[in-house]
């Protein structure tokens, strides 16, 4: 039995783990860090430092790329080059256009010529959208900030990049780029945090780059190419300060996500496509940072064909708790589910993080819960309408916090990205009966709605697994199922004596193609018997102890069945057990019961699986059923289905 | 490329490491195999440091990794990993250097890294694929050696960190070493 359930261990000794590389992002956005106060940290000779965002001062919007002219046409690494650096360039265009174009957003990004750059990108006070990327890197495309992290006045003539020329004039109110595409800042004060320098790099290199597309003819299910839009619609997306975001799957029909998830599925032209397009998400973190309409002059101030942010958003507030732990959370992922259209609509990330900085390395450091998470407290812009507020842990499934921010790692790090996700209620707490429903929120333009304080659920997670090392079965034929048995001997030493809200099986799902929702037949709650040798299961499907058709699962993730009348079932199961009536429950999965099945690849939706490797990292147990017919199930030997039955303590 | 290399695997399974996403702001994401075969170098160790510094313009944090095995490839006693971005405070304006997504080393953390060349550093590396090349190692549930992408391995609190969900992207060393051992054209040494 591994029923996962938070314990307290001995305590260890406090390590100061310092932070590798440089600040990433969180929250919502990308991150900085904020030295300003030179508040010294618990480490001796070292000072605090806070984590904010990166952000483009109203001075420097519009904000000016130049496109690096010393490749034309574009190098594919697939065969001869069949892109110009003007299409190319058509392309940086449309996608700074769609997030400029945003009504409600005041952000202005633009390519205004370009550069003759031989070598690398770089902190060069020129904003460089460039084909070359040095040989070891090995990503498709990124963009790369550098920004202050010191409330900073900028003088007369200051040299900021150190090359030997005035970055600031006296003379200038708005930042000005010269022919060969050096920014000049206006002098004055500006807050840490403020981006002075923005690059993005994209990968053709042969040895481990992509071939970028423009044509919509040419997207194709070539994973090792790329349409260049949404690529780079994704990269400015961070240029102007957004950070990654778990949202892969908008809604029960929709499978896309948000532009600025981390993942693009480049052997699915219909996610290539989808991510070309701003998700809501992407267009409310957009506003909430560039609000249109906030100011009398300058980019906020309201011009023709502009919606004022508040006309459309109000804001959602409230922190997150862990549960048991009983501390703030840092980097959970809130969200905001329209109840009418079941879309979600926003989504953001918890908490106020800092870190220790070492001057003499420039190594960074966390240190204990206390010190580096300030609070667990989360903003999310919506529109009018009511929502469910949901919390999600970042825990590696679909993303892992090191993609997301350091405001996540730092959660991470101290053990608090561990909880069940769930549903906003009013009086919140880590004992909840029904996890899954989620109590309407209004959201109301212009408004803030303060105390959505979640307190992450204190449950008990029968896993019968370990790791994922497998999706599958690909091959499955129509109307499959996965059975998973959970003996009643585990369930009897949850809470020996006392009474257990039997609340949800969470199944670990995937679906190859990211366009498309794994929708299952059905899944169920059973009970059942097995042979002697448990080769073979009977289940009980005709009286589902509780059951729902075409289940939605989740891309990359474990998706939650909630039960109803958790307390109920409760009961009615540990009547059963101590009755000798059920001796075994079943979480129960089935395939669509038709061909072909939807997406680019026509595979079925996939489940989870551990095992099916030399060694494993916990025994194969032996629970796992395969049938096709609902009649035989024969026992899985190589693998653990990762099939999770949640329960609560009842107190 | 990845997906028809899905597709000719024999049977009903695909390994999660060969799904076709792509990390759209870091790496092509990879199998076990496609981290085997890019690396140059494939080491176990201790990150004893860490240091700002730039590299030519761009601004990186350099860390330095005590090797404990090789498991592909040739490395001494430590080796030096390139991590984008970084923080400088020793100018007339103190600036960072963001990049989203980048891979992060914590100090004293144990790590597995598939390591490339790093041409711009003398005798340095960096991490292939991006983040997905560096993982953390730490003991498992049943005492084994995991190399795993979720960070609440080192958990720091000590407490209250039993994983309830089962992170993805976690392997056992001693698997990883037999696949790595079964990879064609692999040169190892200890």
């Amino acid at each position: 039995m591994r029923a996962n359930r938070a314990k307290f261990f001995p305590s260890l000794a406090l390590l100061a783990a310092a932070l590798g590389s440089g600040p990433v992002f969180a929250g919502g956005w990308l991150e900085t860090y904020d030295i300003t106060a030179n508040v010294p940290s618990p480490i001796p000779g070292q000072i605090t430092a806070r984590l904010i965002r990166i952000f483009h001062d109203p001075r420097c919007i519009p904000f000016q790329f130049r496109v690096n002219n010393t490749l034309d046409p574009v190098p594919n690494p697939l065969g001869p080059p069949f892109v110009s650096l003007a299409d190319a360039t058509t392309v940086f265009q449309k996608s700074l256009a769609t997030w400029t174009q945003i009504p409600t957003s005041y952000i202005d990004m633009r390519v205004t010529g370009t550069v003759a750059n031989p070598g690398f990108r770089g902190f060069d006070m020129r904003n460089e959208v460039t084909f070359r990327s040095p040989a070891s890197f090995g990503a498709i495309a990124a963009s790369l900030a550098t920004s202050l992290i010191n409330d900073t006045t900028l003088q007369d003539g200051d040299d900021i990049d150190g090359d030997g020329v005035s970055d600031v004039s006296s003379a200038i109110t708005t930042c000005t780029v010269d022919p060969a595409g050096h920014v000049t800042f206006p002098a004055g004060f500006y807050k840490a945090g403020t981006i002075l320098d923005v690059d993005v790099q994209l990968n053709t290199k042969t040895s481990n780059g992509l071939r970028f597309t423009v044509a919509d003819a040419d997207v194709d299910t070539n994973t090792r190419s790329v349409d260049l839009q949404a690529t780079v619609t994704h990269e400015f997306g961070h240029s102007l300060g957004l950070s990654h975001v778990l949202n892969n799957q908008i809604s029960a029909t929709k499978g896309t996500g948000a532009t600025m998830f981390p993942f693009i599925d480049t052997g699915d032209p219909a996610a290539e496509f989808g991510q070309r397009k701003l998700s809501e998400d992407d267009i409310a973190w957009a506003s909430y940072f560039y609000p249109e309409g906030t100011a009398a002059t300058g980019p906020a101030a309201l011009q023709p064909g502009d919606i004022p942010f508040n006309l459309v958003y109000g804001l959602i507030k409230g922190s997150v708790t862990h549960g048991v732990l009983n501390e703030p959370v840092a980097g959970a992922s809130v969200s905001a589910t329209n109840l009418v259209t079941g879309e979600l609509f926003s989504t953001a990330f918890s908490g106020t993080s800092q870190v220790s900085y070492n001057p003499a390395t420039g190594g960074l450091s966390v240190i204990s819960p206390a010190y580096d998470i300030l609070d667990g407290n989360f903003t999310l812009p919506v529109k009018l309408g009511l929502y469910k507020i949901g919390v999600e842990a970042v825990d590696g499934l679909p993303v892992p916090a090191g993609s997301i921010s350091v405001n996540a790692q730092i959660g991470a790090i101290f053990g608090q990205q561990n909880f069940n996700e769930e549903f906003w209620n009013p009086g919140d707490s880590a004992i909840e009966v029904q996890p899954g429903f989620g109590f309407p929120v209004a959201g109301i333009p212009n408004f803030t709605l303060n105390g959505i304080n979640i307190v992450t659920n204190d449950q008990v997670n029968v896993n019968n697994f370990g790791s994922r090392d497998f999706v599958g079965f690909t091959g499955s034929a129509p109307g499959t199922y996965y059975a998973v048995r959970v003996p009643a001997s585990q369930i009897s030493a949850i809470n020996p004596g006392g009474k257990l809200y039997i609340q949800e099986a969470a199944y670990d799902t995937f679906v190859f193609d990211a366009s498309v929702v794994p929708i299952f037949a059905e899944a169920d709650l059973v009970t059942g018997t097995v042979d002697a040798s448990g080769a073979t299961a009977t289940l009980d499907l005709a009286h589902p102890l509780a059951k729902v058709t075409n289940f939605v699962g989740q891309d990359n993730d474990f998706a939650p069945f909630y039960f109803p009348f958790p307390d109920l079932l409760g009961r009615l199961v540990q009547q059963g057990i101590a009755s000798g009536q059920i001796q075994n429950l079943f979480m129960v999965l089935r395939v669509p019961t038709t061909a072909p099945y939807p997406g680019v690849s026509a595979l079925p939706p996939s489940i989870g699986l551990d095992g099916g490797n030399a060694t494993n990292d916990v025994p194969l147990y032996g629970l796992s059923y395969l049938s096709t017919d609902g009649v035989t199930f024969n026992q899985v030997n190589n693998f653990n289905f990762r099939f999770s039955l949640i329960v609560t303590k009842a107190p | 490329m990845l997906k028809y290399a899905m597709r000719a695997v024999p049977g009903l399974l695909v390994a999660i490491l060969a799904v076709p996403a792509l990390w759209a702001t870091t790496a092509v994401e990879r199998t076990e195999t496609d981290l085997v075969q890019e690396s140059a170098i494939i080491v176990t160790g201790r990150c004893t440091g860490l240091q700002s510094q730039w590299i030519d313009r761009d601004l990186v944090t350099v860390a330095t990794i005590q090797v404990s095995e090789v498991l592909k490839g040739s490395a001494g006693p430590t080796v030096s990993v390139v991590l984008p971005g970084g923080v400088d405070t020793h100018r007339r304006i103190p600036v960072a250097m963001s990049v989203a997504a980048a891979p992060e080393i914590q100090q004293q953390e144990n790590v597995l890294l598939f390591l490339t060349p790093e041409d711009r550093i003398a005798a340095g590396y960096a991490v292939v694929g991006f983040s997905q090349g560096k993982f953390t190692v730490a003991q498992g549930p049943a005492g084994k050696t995991l190399a795993t992408q979720d960070l609440s391995a080192l958990n720091l609190q000590g407490r209250g960190g039993s994983s309830r969900r089962g992170a993805a992207k976690t392997i056992l060393l001693d698997e990883l070493r037999r696949r790595i051992r079964e990879t064609p054209e692999i040169d190892r040494q200890r």
